[in-house]
């Protein structure tokens, strides 16, 4: 009862908290400006020490010189994945929203030497199928904003 | 090198929402606890150091000198750190080393922070207000716009490609640490969530990110813990029971696992753990130690950072649950508090929660949680959201 009387005296109020950004992709701008205007991925390669970065990097991180870009072909191999059956994205305005369940893979895209976080969509593949070794290949939204997600993966059939 | 002390703790329990005091009374409960504790007066800390981790979380920027001035320490130095998940452990390590130094004697450590304040208007839920709100403390420009949730970028990163690489923990092995944690939550006065599940209940809960459940992740919590630490010679003068900090490490490892190599593995952990051993002097830690806390934010988590700690080698952290050997009943428990899926979950609080879990165990003075203490030793393990920053802490009393 004690309790509930507490409670009784709580006063609660709503707050949203909104900021606008417009911000700078800086030293990668080519990155974004490629995939929006391109349809091109790119990586950066570091002429020292010859490590390919995707996502990209200006400076090598191993030997501090600036690197060099390098396009991609869009295909990879994923890495690990796994099933999510819960999403929590804020990024509303973005075109992005999957039904559940979707796959999160981190995908050693061809031609780079690190691992790249992304989406995995197959309507066809069931739980399990899709899984470390999986080929896959980009797909390109419409319309593009020069965001990660202007992209996702599906299942490298071949043709 | 001055050695540095435990001579107070305050805690209160973790909720999924403290509707009925705001972040400030918070920190002003858990602090009076940790004095009274200490039997020591306000005016006896020499400085503060804050672990909060999200301004959003509070609704709040600079959250910390508000609390500074509501619990009357206004003049004294008050310092904010943030480490997500880890960042009581970051705070307490740098405490150690601001008091070892001789700058200060008496420190208060204190970690605020609320998360349920968030609120989704279009569901009508706190809990996906949270998930919403939080996705922004992950990197801006590569995971935020394909942020899943922390539980699925956690098995995506660690729990797949170990089990892959080492062939552990199995889901049932990792549902028998679910089990245990909920287990032990029951007694522990502090714990949000009471409930006795089984490793089948476990594995048939929804799934979040495949192969992890519902039972298999973190709470979401509003909660606030204090530790005062303190020179060794004021620590002797305060108190007959000083629980010693012998043992530091942190590390700060890549958070997007965009090092192929590092697939799986929580090196970080591992770098820390080295760390402090080395500091305490932790040879063969399966035997040094009586007692772990450490952040299960995924269950898998738990038994894989068993072999981060090098108390089993790379693929065996799913035996050791297999063999109850970190059961409370065991050899060598891990989180007797019940941990984060059951005691309970904010960041930059539960990780202050477990030192001063380790503290009362110590001290013999952890009610309804006790564990055997035979070598005097216990071990603190924390990690972020990612796994990206990891600390290790080990604690000591007299011996």
């Amino acid at each position: 009862m004690q309790q509930k009387k507490k409670e009784a005296e709580i006063f609660e109020a709503p707050y949203r908290y909104i900021a606008d950004y417009l911000y700078s992709y800086g030293e990668i701008s080519k990155f974004f400006r490629e995939v929006k205007d391109n349809k091109q991925l790119y990586a950066t390669k570091c002429p020292q020490c010859g490590v390919v970065w995707c996502p990209p990097r200006g400076f090598c991180s191993h030997c501090y010189v600036p690197t060099d870009w390098v396009p991609l072909t869009g295909k990879g191999t994923v890495l690990a994945c796994t099933y999510c059956y819960f999403e929590a994205t804020g990024e509303e305005q973005l075109p992005h929203h999957f039904d559940l369940p979707f796959i999160m893979a981190i995908i050693k895209l061809d031609g780079a030497d690190t691992g790249f976080l992304h989406t995995v969509r197959s309507k066809e593949a069931k739980m399990g199928e899709i899984k470390a070794g999986t080929r896959v290949k980009i797909v390109w939204r419409e319309p593009r904003l020069g965001k990660v997600v202007d992209f996702y993966f599906v299942p490298d059939d071949g043709k | 090198m001055r050695r540095v002390a435990a001579v107070g703790v305050g805690q209160m329990p973790f909720r999924s929402h403290w509707a009925e005091k705001s972040y400030l009374a918070m920190g002003m409960e858990v602090t009076k606890k940790a004095l009274d504790d200490a039997h020591l007066t306000r005016d006896e800390i020499d400085a503060v150091i804050y672990s909060i981790y999200c301004e959003m979380m509070e609704r709040q920027y600079r959250p910390a000198q508000f609390i500074h001035d509501y619990i009357g320490m206004s003049g004294k130095p008050g310092i904010r750190h943030d480490a997500a998940a880890a960042g009581g452990h970051y705070t307490i390590n740098e405490a150690v080393v601001m008091i070892a130094s001789g700058m200060f004697d008496v420190m208060l450590v204190l970690g605020v922070q609320k998360g349920q304040d968030f609120y989704s208007f279009e569901t009508k839920s706190r809990g996906d207000g949270f998930l919403k709100g939080m996705y922004i403390s992950s990197e801006g420009t590569w995971v935020q716009p394909v942020f899943p949730s922390l539980a699925a970028l956690l098995t995506l990163m660690t729990w797949v490609p170990h089990l892959e690489k080492y062939g552990d923990p199995t889901p049932l092995q990792v549902a028998k640490g679910s089990a245990k944690n909920h287990r032990n939550a029951i007694p522990n006065p502090y714990a949000q969530l009471k409930i006795d599940v089984s490793p089948e209940d476990v594995m048939n809960s929804r799934i979040i990110g495949w192969p992890t459940t519902m039972y298999e992740c973190c709470l979401m919590s509003d909660c606030a813990a204090a530790v005062i630490l303190a020179s060794e010679e004021r620590a002797k003068q305060i108190t007959d029971k000083p629980i010693w900090v012998s043992g530091c490490g942190v590390s700060n490892y890549p958070s997007n696992r965009l090092a192929i190599d590092d697939l799986g593995r929580m090196k970080g952990v591992n770098m820390a753990a080295k760390a402090a051993y080395k500091m305490a002097g932790i040879t063969k830690p399966m035997e040094q130690l009586d007692v772990i806390e450490m952040n299960d934010i995924i269950s898998a988590s738990e038994p894989m950072c068993y072999e981060e700690l090098e108390l089993c080698k790379l693929g065996e952290g799913g035996s050791l649950l297999d063999a109850g050997i970190t059961e409370k009943t065991g050899s060598l428990p891990v989180n007797p508090s019940g941990g984060r899926v059951a005691c309970g979950h904010v960041a930059s609080v539960s990780d202050l929660m477990s030192s001063c879990s380790v503290i009362l165990q110590l001290r013999e003075e952890a009610p309804g949680i006790q564990v055997p203490i035979k070598k005097g030793r216990g071990l603190v393990e924390g990690i972020d959201g990612i796994a990206a920053l990891s600390a290790v802490t080990v604690f000591e009393r007299d011996r």
